[in-house]
């Protein structure tokens, strides 16, 4: 069953060059919800328009002329994230689902959250923002994976986070954030994000 | 989600398709209640040398690429 409801709606296609400090928004259930570029080519080999970088929030307006950079770059600093850090593909921009509404200066924002950003391989290979490879994890909000997701795979992660239905069933339960269970067996000190436990509790069994 | 294997530098068309023949066996196809989004495989298990084709590519997975293995529950040997 289809639960079109549920779904990123089309805003507006666009194909513009995608840059850091760029914020965007995306509708899901009459909502605008609103993320930024950290990095638009962390991976170099990949070359440039393939991969973005991206932190959701929280934050979010009713329409998207009430969208405020500086709510946004509150709720950055806040830590207030509606998903984990996610890499992007362009898919999303040119079907119409993310626009682009304006950029910010992320100097102020890199020590307070980009700085503790991670990338998760594997327990033995987690990447910072420099896409180094590094030992710690400062915060479990604020670790996602490694791969490119294109629209579909952030539309469902928000679906946990808002507890709405799966626009397509979920094959076996598949659960995103299994990798934090291989986390806390090596970093047990840090406290678990809500969508580690909304995924845990509709996806169980 | 996309993600690159690691240390797949240098592989032949071949060997790369017995790693890819490895994931599919161990995580699915979501038409057969699987997780991944490919369609067909990429080697026929009708093919005589279906079952060496996929041991090979577990056991590069398990030399090359430790995280990966973990993620399909690959036994040790």
């Amino acid at each position: 069953m289809q639960i079109e409801n549920n779904k990123l709606k089309l805003i507006k296609k666009s194909r513009t060059k995608i840059k850091i400090g760029d914020y965007f928004c995306f509708n899901i259930k009459d909502a605008f919800y609103t993320g930024i570029i950290i990095h638009n080519q962390l991976i170099e080999k990949y070359g440039d328009n393939t991969m973005f970088s991206a932190l959701i929030t929280n934050y979010n307006e009713k329409s998207i002329n009430k969208i405020s950079s500086d709510k946004l770059v509150l709720a950055l600093k806040n830590r207030d994230l509606l998903i984990p850090p996610i890499n992007l593909n362009k898919v999303g921009w040119t079907k119409g689902l993310f626009l682009n509404i304006g950029n910010v200066n992320l100097s102020n924002l890199v020590e307070d959250v980009i700085e503790d950003c991670r990338f998760f391989y594997g327990l033995s290979t987690i990447y910072n923002m420099e896409y180094k490879e590094v030992k710690n994890v400062p915060d479990y909000n604020l670790i996602g994976r490694s791969g490119i997701y294109n629209h579909l795979g952030l539309e469902s992660m928000v679906q946990i986070s808002l507890d709405l239905d799966f626009t397509e069933p979920n094959p076996e339960g598949y659960n995103p954030y299994e990798y934090y269970d291989e986390l806390k067996t090596k970093y047990s000190n840090l406290e678990l994000p809500f969508w580690y436990h909304k995924a845990k509790e509709r996806l169980k069994g | 989600m996309i993600e690159e294997l690691k240390n797949a530098g240098g592989l032949t068309k071949n060997q790369a398709r017995s790693i890819e023949q490895a994931i599919i066996k161990n995580l699915g196809m979501k038409k057969n209640g699987g997780i991944l989004s490919n369609l067909i495989n990429s080697i026929s298990p009708n093919r005589g040398l279906y079952d060496e084709a996929v041991e090979w590519g577990e056991d590069w997975i398990r030399k090359n690429d430790p995280d990966l293995a973990k993620k399909l529950k690959l036994p040790c040997k």
